[in-house]
């Protein structure tokens, strides 16, 4: 090793120069700069009433990690704004609503308004949002769960007065309602947007490849490094997965299911997806799971659907215009499009009893 | 070959010896390598803590406290001040993706691992 | 070159210790380890001798150097690598630097050795957690590492006391002392 004697032989000449601890001192300060980060980062935080996770792939540590900081300061705002029942500017406007008043509506509620107008329209009304009225007697409105159903009367009463959305009179900048029942809650929409919104965000902060999940609905967008994102669809009947399936570019998935809020009182369970035209928990579905575009559309959809229920839920998606559906019964059965079942894998085993419907 | 032991070498040695039996009763080899849990509150996260290692821990949230138990590579909310106890029913929770949450409580945990299958998980 | 000094017989002493060790290193990088991440550091015998030897001083820059022409020589220099061996170098000299503190004669070289190794261990452990993987599943793998280092410390001891006994009986090493 003759060489290696001269190299150190030359260089090594400790005591008379202080130049090793200035070139330690240098590699020290590049190491900072090469050192790798993961690929994936992921963070996680409650916004909206629920958990949030953003999950960044393919972007530098520090870079993905402001951007997460940034979607979840987006998350906030928007609950202030949009919130129904902390005081928000929602509430400020049900309040005028409810008194009969006509006022200003920001730019952002316009949006929002208009909207789920469309989509409750397209929806037969299964997805309504003039029923906040609805939620808080039952008392799903509330940061914790209610202990028992309200009185049927009081039930029946509200519906007897039929808030809708087509109640609402939006024009050059002002909102008023013509019933003063209308309490709009966008429990089932203003996620999906949220979620739409964060995904913009990430986009224009140069973020090509992430997952925005709020509380299981979610929109992922690229994918991770060399495969597809791998989305698993929890069991209704427990845990783990029913399905699995792999998203890339750029899709919302998105479910409804009756597992996500619920209570028991004398042995029966009640949920939080409330059928508009009973006013009670929708029968008949366990979940439902939809692919779509936005968020938006996929979270009203997936409410729509699962309120229509097995037997109801295919002329909705089409006239919602969604082309991916998957809805478990009441008896574990499930239902599906061609479309969807293309893209759905069961784990080994546990197939369970398909249903395929006509192509949406 | 003779080994002329000086007086620090033997006290060296036993010392080491003692670092590696502790590291192995401390660390050592479980049934669920290299899972962990995280836990967060509203305010701040916790530092993960392994799944092979059973304990209770209690996480103050914005109720109250939540209790969560650690025991053989899963992790469960034992008890929670809230009123739908929708965490507790959620039960034990293993594989890397997993989590539960106490949404009234702001306690959420996640698991962490290798074994990851699913990049998120919908519902 | 000017305004340089000559190099001191001190300064050939390292480089020659430093070579020792380099090609004991690169001889040892040659060869597949049988355990990622386990290897066993037969370089640091040359460090331990040079302590016993010439004082902390020298075996700092015999060790040090051996990192560096080490890794310039197998194209590692500033890589993740370089700075698990720099920092597991650290780690065996700060380690070795404790007993060096008291009396010469207090520690022989399977103190030093099993000190070294330990040390080696630790701080590279630490790096690998705190830079490029904290990831508590990664702890589980110290009792273990920390046990080979405990061996491969004992047989580094051995090795060094019979390098010093073959030493002490040349003129060379007596000269310079």
């Amino acid at each position: 090793m003759p060489r290696s004697v001269g190299t150190s032989g030359t260089l090594g000449r400790p005591a008379p120069s202080r130049a090793w601890p200035l070139v330690l001192l240098l590699a020290l300060i590049l190491s900072a700069g090469c050192h790798r980060s993961p690929p994936l980062v992921e963070r996680q935080f409650f916004a909206m009433g629920t958990l949030v996770t953003v999950s960044v792939y393919g972007t530098p540590q520090a870079r993905a990690e402001r951007a997460i900081a940034r979607s979840e300061r987006l998350f906030d705002r928007l609950d202030r704004r949009w919130h129904a029942w902390h005081p928000s500017a929602l509430t400020r406007m049900d309040a005028a609503l409810a008194a009969g008043r006509s006022i200003p509506i920001p730019p952002d509620l316009a949006r929002l308004v208009r909207e789920a107008g469309r989509l409750s329209r397209l929806s037969d009304g299964l997805f309504d949002p003039a029923l906040g009225q609805l939620l808080a007697l039952w008392g799903f409105e509330g940061d914790d769960l209610p202990a028992r159903p309200p009185p049927a009367a009081s039930i029946q009463q509200l519906l007897a007065r039929h808030p809708s959305m087509s109640d609402l009179v939006l024009e050059e900048g002002r909102i008023r309602s013509r019933n003063p029942a209308v309490r709009l809650d966008f429990g089932a929409y203003a996620k999906g947007v949220a979620v739409d919104r964060a995904i913009d965000l990430l986009r224009s902060l140069g973020i090509r490849n992430a997952i925005v999940n709020a509380g299981g609905d979610l929109r992922a967008i690229g994918r991770h490094g060399a495969r597809a994102w791998r989305i698993g669809i929890r069991n209704p009947d427990g845990p783990g997965v029913i399905a699995w399936l792999e998203v890339e570019g750029d899709q919302a998935v998105f479910t409804s299911g009756d597992y996500e809020r619920y209570f028991s009182w004398h042995g029966k369970r009640y949920h939080h997806i409330l059928d508009p035209r009973t006013g009670y928990p929708a029968r008949g579905s366990r979940s439902v799971t939809v692919l779509a575009k936005h968020g938006g559309l996929a979270d009203a959809a997936a409410t729509a659907l699962f309120v229509a229920g097995p037997d109801g839920w295919y002329p909705i998606a089409r006239a919602l215009g969604i082309h991916y559906v998957m809805l478990v019964d009441d008896h574990g059965r499930v239902h599906m499009n061609p479309r969807m079942a293309r893209r759905i894998h069961f784990p080994a085993g546990r197939t369970p009893e398909v249903k395929l419907s006509p192509a949406l | 070959m003779k080994m002329p032991l000086r007086p620090l070498d033997l006290p060296i040695l036993l010392l080491g010896l003692l670092a590696v039996v502790t590291a192995f009763q401390r660390l050592g080899s479980g049934h669920r390598a290299g899972a962990w849990v995280e836990i967060r509150t509203a305010e701040r996260r916790l530092q993960p803590l392994p799944l092979d290692q059973d304990r209770v821990l209690h996480v103050r949230g914005r109720l109250g406290v939540s209790t969560i138990e650690i025991h053989q590579g899963a992790v469960r909310f034992l008890d929670s001040p809230c009123h739908g106890k929708l965490c507790i029913r959620s039960g034990w929770q293993r594989h890397a993706g997993d989590f539960a949450a106490c949404l009234p409580n702001r306690v959420s945990l996640l698991v962490r691992g290798p074994d990851r299958r699913f990049d998120s998980i919908n519902f | 070159m000017t305004g340089v000094p000559l190099p001191t017989a001190a300064d050939r002493r390292i480089a020659w210790l430093a070579a020792l060790a380099v090609a004991i290193h690169l001889l040892e990088a040659g060869f597949p380890s049988p355990l990622p991440g386990i290897k066993p550091g037969l370089a640091n015998v040359v460090t331990v001798a040079s302590l016993l030897l010439f004082g902390w001083r020298t075996a700092a820059w015999v060790g040090l150097l051996r990192v560096l022409a080490g890794s310039l020589l197998l194209g590692t220099f500033l890589s993740p690598t370089f700075f698990l061996s720099l920092g597991g170098a650290g780690g065996s000299l700060l380690a070795m630097g404790l007993p060096a503190l008291l009396p010469r004669h207090w520690t022989g070289p399977l103190g030093y050795s099993v000190l070294g190794a330990l040390g080696h261990m630790g701080a590279q452990f630490g790096i690998a957690y705190a830079l490029f993987i904290p990831h508590p599943g990664l702890l589980r793998l110290l009792p273990p590492f920390l046990a080979a280092a405990l061996l491969f410390g004992l047989l580094g001891g051995i090795i060094a006391h019979a390098m010093l006994q073959f030493l002490d009986g040349t003129d060379h090493v007596r000269a310079a002392r």
